[in-house]
């Protein structure tokens, strides 16, 4: 038994499957960057690079290749086992083991920047305000009852509960907070409701969501769904259906109260707000290219509030978020107002690779200087007897 | 060397097994969120039709559509097509002129009446208003057929994002027509404006309409119409202003498309000559587009064109059925194209 | 820009002769010369002047320099008489003698099919040859529009004319905006045309621009308050002079040109420079007084009108420039210009080309006649080319404010620096000759291509950043980092092709420490470039988390990045696990340099990702010749490799010794 476990150990710690991990990885990068030409970038990093297997057609052929985020999970395996525990410890091989532990530090901090970090993005124009960011990619629906003023809660069921319904099946989301289910019957990544006749599909008073291919920017596609509510009281089902780019929510009256139902980009709250003062874009004197942009908010946390400038390599941080100036939007109309829009980052691992970077330096550079000399001095000798 | 090891096997395969939601249980919701107050579009109790307007719904609509036109126009040389916005339904730029910007609006059930924009444009130009008078002996131009009011304004423009800028002319093509007014507007420096009149002018004599409007008097009801897909033709994605779309599986590059247009679309010769323009070749005279072939469709004697383009070409098919005109278009690489001839034809025969 | 091109047509038609019968070539025969050539004293006034253009103040010959590239192909113009100008002197012709100018064969066209396509004739000419603005001009309509046509099509799918048309019409823009602009000094009302200046001159008054404006409040009532429409709407009563409005209107609004004049010392720091006809909207139209810019307007005017006249114009031109230079240094924005003009004059590179060839001349010399002196004179003509090239790169640094590496063409002067540095190094430690030849073919090489890229873009070399860019610290670390990277790569990969060549053609069989000092070349400079690349991958990684708040975007200039560090690791256990060794290691250092090569240039291609700086043909055809011949090489060395075989002799996981 022993022998055997000894076998799996020399096996997980050898140079031999380095070496194969290594050369997957950088097969997967370069079929993942090629891919980029015909995928949407968001696309391809969630086939090849944030998964465990994925099958890539080459030129019609289907080619099965294990995905990064094992490849890198074998890789921090092999690292550990053979790079820190196995390897002999003397004094050429310190700087190495550093390196080693610099690259493992990183993998860990790319690990939870990929589970726990949320990023979105915020556009305001100017004077408006906003406590709330927005994903690119992610869907929600949220359900939330139809008041007129005064707090509101929101039930939200996030979009990889619903998004990956398979043709066919449906899904049924419950709570007690509300006198209804919401099943889900039909999702369509990216779509647009047509009326009802021309789609072939029956809609739902008369208009019907017909499915379009995925845009080349992941951005860019607009969900929607085919919906069902039923009432627990046993009344009968009201069918519905859901776009992202609806001018309003769906709105259900039961039980005496009446509810609203919306398919939307996923939000996550600020412990702050935001307000954009004023935005300016400095353009290269004589042409149109910009020089830099920034933007002047105001952002208020508890009740204070503090005016703080957010430009391009100058991000703001606060409470665990940081907003970094990505773009702005020209007005559309003469008199209309700039907006901003700033990309939020939540990532508890923010600094992770700074700290890992000086370690994997430190260890290189002794390793390598350490060969240098001991090449150097031997050369020397070489000399000295010729 | 190393031997698979089956505990590793293991662990690999169970990657692969990813959870999937069982049909039918309900899942609790569990993701809650307070707002402080409620978000503005919840407030309203919105039905169908009121969520989902917009310019999608136009294809295939009812009469309710009707009297938002669909426009088209001819683009000016040296002009830029800009995307269109919620106002703008036409959004020009030219490169030349930086300061320069050419619109089209339409506002639907008239947008306050010719007097009311006039002065309010003059205003922006730092001009007293106009009497009816005046309004009344303002030259009229042709825009989509009907008379409009055709003025040009110098000022100092106050319209825009930087405050008062001087030495400005505004250009302004109006058509005040039952259930929608069409604005062309075109402001800029004077020297821009002054260059620029002719192609304004150009593009406003351009200007045509091509909403598909519902069933006609005497005209065949294209709404419904139906046709025969040839073998190994995979209907493509649904697109804008087009009926359906073919992707020939055999042949890569190459797609088939119907489209209507009401009217005579811009007419025969315009449109073959236009495409034998994409592909860099002359215009054919009268008698050379007598002599093309045509094909029994929808009733109807439709001319067919073929063009070689060299490496690629475009089969096109135009059917005159008065009120309205029924295009058949087949674009691609010159060999595909060549081997989908018989198909286009059969498929053009088809439609009914 | 159409007043520009109709002064440029009128000339054209007062100044052509009718095209004599015998004439080889079609176009417009020049008219005899009737001015002389500038003196040297005169081009080097001009050649310092600053000017505005892309953003930054530069030297009107840097401005000269690249807009003559981007129409001609070549750093000079010869005239249809033979006579050959540099470029200042070519502009100062534009300027001064448009007439004359327009006539220069200063348009290079690559397909005569071009002309085809516009319709003009090229009888007589060769397919690749050079036209004059009169020659191109009566096509010009048809040239924009086939321009704006072509310009929609994507980058990759146009054909070679299409091409070819885009950039001409470009080109002719171009040329329109340079020459001529002064030619509106010709134009200036007169008071036997308008009322306007009849009122304030006199009736017989020819006033000079700048006389014009620096009366501009006495002439502002004749803007009245009417609109001459010609729909004839209401036009108030008043003063107003349609021809003086409609002059004012052409030329004040029209601010095409070159921004040759600083603005006013109290401008903010990022304020445009002003034209001619920005002055002029300035004074009249806005009522704001430029009393120092104006003077400058009226030495231009006057450099203008007494151009033939050579000491009057000397002596305009040198109080044009002390007043365009003093307000210039008042706002803190000349001080670059001589060092810049100093910079193109001294041909840092040329020069370092022409030592590093000399350099492998001597050494190729030493292999057929060993003689003591020959490698000591091929490291001096390294050395010295060394030298230049980073005197070079330094006083690039210096005019710019910048680090070494902030656009593609500063990546291959570094790039050559880091690999010719670093073989001089290798040299000094293994004393074999080999490195330091190899330093003179990586240092020709690396200028040779600098070189053609210039030629190939175009445009001004040092040119404004985006937005992103604008940041010294991580363009200086993460940058100078990576291209530290690319450099050691592409020279392990130079040392893995002498050690594949030399085995098959059977070079110093016997000495063995010649291919030992090889195998430990190459390996220690894997290490090196393996430290820099991880570094700069990751302080990349880092910028674009302070940035855009995410580390790794999986984009393909990133990708190729880590491929590179990927590779080099490969390389690096496998030569630890003693899978690969002398050979082996050979190879994989030459394909290491591929894989430099495609993540240096190759991403760029694709077409996707932040780092696309658009499709050039040239480019990919240059990268798939370099990949063939690799590919080639490789396969030899494997050949041999495998014909060759040593047996294994070290145990999995031992430390190969390095001697």
């Amino acid at each position: 038994m022993r022998r055997f476990f000894t076998r799996i150990f020399d096996a997980l710690s050898s140079t031999w499957l380095s070496i194969v991990v290594l050369s997957f990885l950088l097969l997967l990068t370069v079929v993942g960057t090629l891919e980029q030409t015909r995928t949407s970038l968001y696309e391809v990093q969630r086939r090849y690079f944030e998964s465990s297997f994925v099958v890539h057609d080459l030129g019609g052929i289907p080619v099965p290749l294990p995905g990064v985020y094992l490849l890198l999970i074998l890789l921090a395996i092999n690292l550990v086992c053979g790079g820190i525990l196995r390897i002999r410890k003397d004094s050429t091989t310190w700087g190495v083991i550093i390196a080693h532990v610099g690259i493992l530090v990183m993998l860990g901090g790319s690990m939870v920047e990929y589970r726990w970090s949320e990023k979105g993005h915020l556009s305001l124009a100017e004077g408006s305000e906003a406590a709330e960011f927005t994903s690119y990619y992610e869907w929600e629906i949220a359900i939330a009852e139809a008041r007129d003023r005064g707090p509101v809660t929101e039930l939200v069921i996030t979009g990889d509960r619903f998004m990956q319904l398979a043709k066919g099946k449906t899904a049924r989301f419950t709570s007690p907070d509300i006198p209804f289910d919401l099943v889900v019957q039909r999702v369509f990544p990216n779509c647009e409701p047509k009326p009802a006749e021309s789609g072939g599909s029956p809609g739902v008073d008369g208009i019907a969501l017909v499915e379009m291919a995925p845009e080349k920017e992941a951005e860019a596609d607009v969900a929607g769904a085919y919906v069902e509510v039923r009432p627990k009281s046993g009344g009968a089902a009201i069918p519905g259906l859901l776009w992202a780019l609806e001018r309003f929510p769906m709105s259900v009256n039961v039980d005496g109260k009446r509810w609203t139902i919306g398919l939307s980009h996923r939000r996550w709250q600020l412990p702050f707000s935001v307000r954009l003062e004023d935005f300016r874009q400095q353009l290269h004197p004589g042409t149109g290219m910009a020089k830099a942009f920034e933007s002047d908010v105001t952002k208020t946390r508890d009740g204070i509030a503090q005016k703080v400038k957010i430009s391009m390599n100058q991000p703001l941080r606060e409470s665990g978020y940081t907003l970094y100036q990505s773009g702005f939007q020209q007005p559309s109309t003469r008199g209309g107002k700039w907006r901003s829009t700033f990309s939020v980052v939540k990532n508890p691992a923010d600094q992770v690779p700074l700290y890992s970077c000086i370690v994997i330096t430190a260890g290189l550079l002794l390793h390598f200087a350490q060969k240098l000399l001991r090449h150097m001095r031997t050369q020397k000798t070489m000399w000295r007897r010729a | 060397m190393l031997k698979p090891s089956p505990i590793l096997t293991a662990a690999l395969l169970s990657f692969a097994v990813c959870g999937c939601g069982k049909d039918g249980d309900a899942v609790p919701i569990d993701g809650k969120r307070v707002l402080v107050a409620p978000r503005p579009e919840q407030r309203m109790a919105a039905g169908t039709k009121m969520r989902f307007s917009g310019p999608s719904m136009d294809s295939g609509g009812g009469s309710a559509q009707a009297a938002m036109p669909t426009l088209a126009w001819d683009l000016p040389a040296g002009w830029m097509e800009l995307a269109p916005t919620q106002m703008r339904t036409g959004n020009f730029s030219v490169p030349a002129f930086p300061g320069l910007e050419c619109t089209i609006t339409i506002l639907p059930g008239g947008g306050g009446g010719l007097a009311a924009n006039l002065n309010r444009w003059r205003k922006q130009m730092g001009l007293p208003a106009l009497t009816e008078a005046d309004i009344a002996a303002l030259p009229r131009v042709k825009l989509l057929g009907a008379d409009a009011a055709s003025i040009v304004m110098d000022g100092t423009y106050s319209g825009g994002q930087e405050g008062a800028s001087p030495g400005f002319t505004m250009a302004a093509v109006v058509l005040d027509r039952p259930g929608a007014a069409i604005f062309v507007k075109m402001v800029g420096p004077t020297a821009a404006v002054r260059a620029e009149i002719g192609h304004f002018r150009a593009l406003c004599a351009s200007l045509r309409d091509t909403s598909a409007t519902g069933p006609a008097a005497g005209g065949a009801d294209t709404g419904s119409m139906k046709w025969t897909a040839p073998a190994g033709w995979t209907q493509g994605p649904a697109k804008q202003m087009r009926v359906v779309t073919f992707v020939p599986k055999d042949a890569p590059g190459v797609e088939c498309y119907v489209t209507v247009l009401s009217g005579t679309g811009g007419g025969l010769t315009a449109n073959l000559n236009r495409w034998r323009d994409q592909f860099g070749l002359p215009p054919l005279t009268a008698e050379e587009i007598a002599a093309l072939p045509t094909l029994p469709v929808l009733g109807r004697p439709a001319r067919m064109i073929e063009i070689d383009g060299g490496k690629s070409g475009l089969f096109g098919l135009v059917c005159e059925l008065g009120t309205q005109t029924v295009f058949v278009k087949m674009t691609g690489p010159m060999e595909s194209l060549r081997a989908e001839r018989e198909r286009f034809i059969a498929f053009c025969k088809s439609l009914s | 820009m159409k007043k520009l091109s109709f002064a440029l047509v009128a000339l054209l038609t007062a100044f052509s002769a009718p095209a004599e019968e015998n004439h080889e070539h079609k176009h417009t025969p020049a008219p005899p010369r009737t001015h002389a050539r500038w003196s040297p004293a005169m081009i080097d006034l001009f050649a310092r002047l600053p000017i505005q253009e892309g953003g930054r103040v530069k030297p009107l010959s840097t401005f000269a320099n690249f807009t003559l590239l981007a129409l001609n192909g070549r750093r000079g113009c010869t005239t249809s008489a033979g006579v050959r100008l540099e470029p200042t002197e070519w502009l100062m012709d534009c300027f001064f003698y448009t007439e004359e100018a327009i006539t220069y064969p200063c348009f290079l066209i690559q397909d005569a099919q071009v002309l085809d396509d516009l319709g003009l004739e090229h009888e007589g000419k060769l397919r690749r040859d050079r036209y004059s603005y009169a020659d191109l001009e009566p096509a010009r309509a048809k040239l924009f529009e086939l321009g704006q046509k072509y310009d929609h099509i994507d980058a990759k799918e146009r054909n070679p004319v299409q091409g070819q048309v885009v950039n001409l019409a470009h080109n002719v823009m171009l040329f329109e905006r340079v020459a001529g602009f002064l030619t509106v000094f010709e134009s200036t009302p007169t008071g036997a045309d308008s009322a306007a200046i009849a009122a304030v001159f006199g009736k017989d008054g020819r006033p000079a621009l700048a006389d014009l404006l620096k009366r501009a409040a006495e002439l502002r009532p004749f803007f009245g308050s009417a609109s001459d429409d010609p729909h004839g709407t209401a036009a108030a009563g008043g003063k107003a002079d349609p021809a003086f409005l409609a002059w004012a209107r052409e030329f004040a609004g029209n601010s095409g040109g070159i921004a040759l004049i600083p603005p006013a010392d109290s401008a903010p720091a990022l304020a445009s420079w002003l034209t001619p006809g920005s002055i002029a909207e300035e004074a009249l139209l806005h009522g704001t007084p430029m009393p120092d810019q104006i003077e400058a307007l009226a030495d231009l005017e006057a450099m203008y009108r007494l151009r033939d006249d050579r000491a009057a114009f000397a002596s305009r031109a040198e109080s044009f420039r002390k007043r365009v230079v003093a307000a210039a240094e008042r706002r803190g924005e000349y001080a670059k210009v001589p060092l810049e003009v100093a910079f193109y004059r001294a041909q840092f590179f040329y020069y370092a080309q022409i030592l590093f060839v000399l350099g492998f001349l001597l050494a190729a010399f030493s292999w057929i006649k060993p003689m003591r002196i020959l490698p000591r004179l091929t490291a001096g003509s390294v050395g010295v080319a060394t030298l230049l090239l980073i005197a070079g790169i330094t006083m690039r640094c210096i005019i710019r404010g910048r680090p070494p590496v902030s656009t593609l063409y500063e990546s291959i002067l570094f790039t050559t620096g880091v690999a010719v540095i670093s073989s001089m190094i290798a040299e000094y430690l293994n004393r074999q000759g080999i490195a330091m030849t190899l330093a003179t073919v990586l240092g020709a090489a690396g200028m040779f291509l600098a070189d053609r890229y210039e030629m190939q873009e175009k445009i001004d070399t040092m040119p404004s950043l985006v937005a992103v860019l604008d940041t010294n610290f991580w363009l200086a670390s993460h940058v100078t980092t990576v291209t530290i990277g690319y450099g050691a790569g592409l020279l392990a990969g130079a040392i893995g092709h002498v050690t594949i060549l030399g085995r098959l053609l059977g070079l110093k069989r016997r000495d063995e420490t010649f291919y030992r000092t090889l195998t430990s070349m190459t390996y220690g400079i894997l290490c090196f470039g393996l430290l820099f690349s991880v570094v700069g991958t990751v302080l990349g990684g880092i910028w674009a988390n302070e940035s855009w708040g995410r580390f790794w975007g999986w984009d393909p200039k990133e990708n190729g990045a880590l491929a590179i560090v990927l590779w080099e690791l490969i390389v690096l256990h496998a030569r630890f696990g003693g899978y690969i060794r002398d050979q082996g290691l050979a190879i994989s250092a030459v394909f290491g340099g591929v894989v430099v090569a495609a993540s240096w240039w190759g991403v760029n291609l694709l077409g996707v990702g932040l780092h696309s700086y658009g499709f050039t043909s040239g480019i990919l055809i240059a990268l798939l010749s370099f990949f063939a011949i690799e590919a080639l090489v490789i396969v030899a060395g494997l050949a041999w490799g495998f014909g060759n075989r040593v047996p294994p002799d070290k145990p999995e996981g031992a430390v190969t010794p390095v001697a």
